[in-house]
């Protein structure tokens, strides 16, 4: 709780390494994210997500199943996904979310804005019926 | 710019040889040289020009030796980054160890080979030059950390600070705290009197963390504030602002905020939950409950977002606390949350207390759970106590 210097701060909590991986299967980029995602690790994540934007990919799924917590930082670019694939008409989804993330996105009433899917199947067949 | 050398040679024809070996480095600007002739001679031309960062200097010399230089130099105001490179007889490693060991950078052997010196001269000065861009670096890096934490001392004097805010008012009491996390975030609360029996209060956490959330945070404030002052109802300005954010905000960035209007005379709170966790209240005497609300979307991200208005009832003595999820996820050392049954335990114990004592308590209490770990996220609570319609 001490207000030292910032560039004083020690390695705390905020420290962990992100992985994120993107497998294309059946057509689909699947962003696989492994840790939790926090603001100091979220850039990983963002920049990953900016890529595929930017390579106009329209069918991205978020797999989830590998963090156990994320915080708003981790809704956002979830969210900046998400607005990025409605306003090109790409398709989009997230699946694995443990029970602390169902939550964090129900409190934010998002859980009736976003395709949030059980498993990657149900996960692919909603893509593939957007898409069709 | 040269590199600024000097040597140190009690061999008067050292310095012709030296202008003759290296004249074209001379000519090109690259090497510039200086001369002295023993140590004492060394120091004053070291001091007096400060912009010298190489000295080569000779062992055995009147005066004062190489050996007593080096150790001289450090007790005399030259360039902090000056690199020495001592002279010796070839073989001589008792010397050669004790100048290394004095702080010597390199050495040459005599009789002097200059294609050797060229080598060691350029070798010398790429090392200050990574030295001098890692400083440049950590000088930048410093003055950045020092905005950052002007930015975020900034970011704190925009709240309301002065408790009691309305002490002629006796049908209410509030007191609101923020501990901001090192880095800048995001969360924010605000209150203010709509009109002579209307007070208006809200807390909010905004997405992410650094510079962009805090800009963020001083935008979503103002547009807030502006638009429930007009006096709306708590479900109307949550979706106004959600469409003037929404607009503005291309990042993604976006903010929870839960917005309520007390009204003084019944105690009746009108409110509006845009996806912040649901405030408690506590009943005076008789436990805590989260406040009933639908999970309506966060604002500034979702188009034409539309936010249920509900509304309780404070009695004599209730109190509503509202707060950001710094708090229930205030972790320990072994990354346990505080939670929100802990809250709703100690929100328990404190009931009837007034805002100015149950606030205080909490914190202090999560500091004791937290046992020194990092604070990662702002921690930010309101409380409102309701005492009545004054008479």
């Amino acid at each position: 709780m001490s207000d030292e210097p910032l560039h004083m701060r020690e390695p705390g909590i905020d420290t962990g390494e992100l992985d994120v991986q993107v497998d294309t299967v059946d057509g689909v980029e699947v962003v696989r994210v492994a840790g939790k995602i926090l603001s100091s690790n979220v850039h990983t994540l963002e920049s990953v997500v900016q890529d595929l934007i930017g390579k106009e990919k329209l069918q991205i799924a978020f797999d989830l199943t590998e963090v156990p917590y994320m915080s708003s930082a981790g809704v956002r670019v979830i969210l900046l996904c998400a607005k990025s694939m409605q306003k090109r008409n790409g398709s989009f989804a997230l699946f694995g979310l443990s029970e602390y993330n169902m939550k964090v996105f129900e409190v934010a009433g998002l859980h009736s804005i976003l395709p949030i899917m059980p498993d990657w199947e149900e996960t692919k067949r909603f893509i593939e019926s957007a898409n069709g | 710019m040269p590199a600024h050398i000097l040597v140190v040679d009690d061999e008067p024809d050292l310095e012709l040889l030296v202008r003759q070996k290296f004249r074209k480095h001379i000519r090109n600007e690259e090497f510039n040289f200086f001369f002295a002739h023993n140590g004492e001679e060394a120091l004053d031309v070291l001091e007096q020009h400060k912009e010298i960062e190489i000295l080569m200097t000779d062992i055995n010399m009147p005066k004062m030796d190489g050996l007593s230089l080096l150790s001289g130099i450090k007790e005399r105001d030259v360039n902090p980054l000056l690199k020495s490179i001592i002279v010796s007889a070839y073989g001589d490693m008792a010397n050669i160890r004790q100048a290394m060991n004095r702080g010597a950078f390199d050495f040459i052997t005599k009789p002097i080979d200059f294609s050797d010196v060229e080598i060691t001269l350029q070798k010398t000065i790429g090392l200050l030059d990574t030295l001098k861009s890692a400083k440049r670096s950590e000088k930048e890096l410093t003055q950045l950390y020092q905005q950052l934490h002007a930015a975020k001392q900034i970011q704190q004097s925009i709240l309301p600070q002065d408790f009691p805010p309305y002490p002629e008012r006796k049908e209410f009491d509030v007191f609101a705290h923020m501990i901001a996390a090192k880095e800048v975030g995001g969360d924010f609360y605000d209150f203010f009197l709509i009109d002579e029996n209307r007070f208006g209060f809200v807390i909010a956490d905004v997405s992410d963390k650094g510079i962009p959330a805090a800009i963020f945070m001083a935008v979503s404030r103002t547009v807030l504030k502006g638009t429930a002052t007009q006096g709306i109802s708590p479900s109307e300005c949550l979706e106004r602002v959600n469409t003037i954010l929404n607009n503005e905000s291309d990042s993604g960035m976006f903010l929870t905020a839960f917005y309520g209007i007390l009204d003084v005379k019944s105690g009746k709170i009108d409110y509006a939950n845009g996806g912040h966790n649901p405030p408690y209240l506590v009943r005076n005497g008789s436990g805590v409950i989260p406040v009933a609300s639908n999970s309506d979307p966060l604002i500034g991200i979702i188009d034409n977002a539309k936010y249920e208005q509900f509304s309780l009832d404070l009695k004599e003595g209730d109190t509503l606390f509202l707060f950001t999820d710094g708090i229930t996820e205030a972790l320990n050392k072994t990354e346990e949350m505080y939670s929100e049954d802990r809250l709703i335990e100690t929100l328990r114990k404190q009931t009837g207390s007034a805002p100015e004592v149950l606030i205080p308590s909490i914190i202090s209490e999560i500091a004791d759970f937290a046992q020194g770990a990092p604070q990662s996220d702002d921690i930010t609570c309101l409380a409102i106590r309701y005492n009545g319609a004054s008479t």
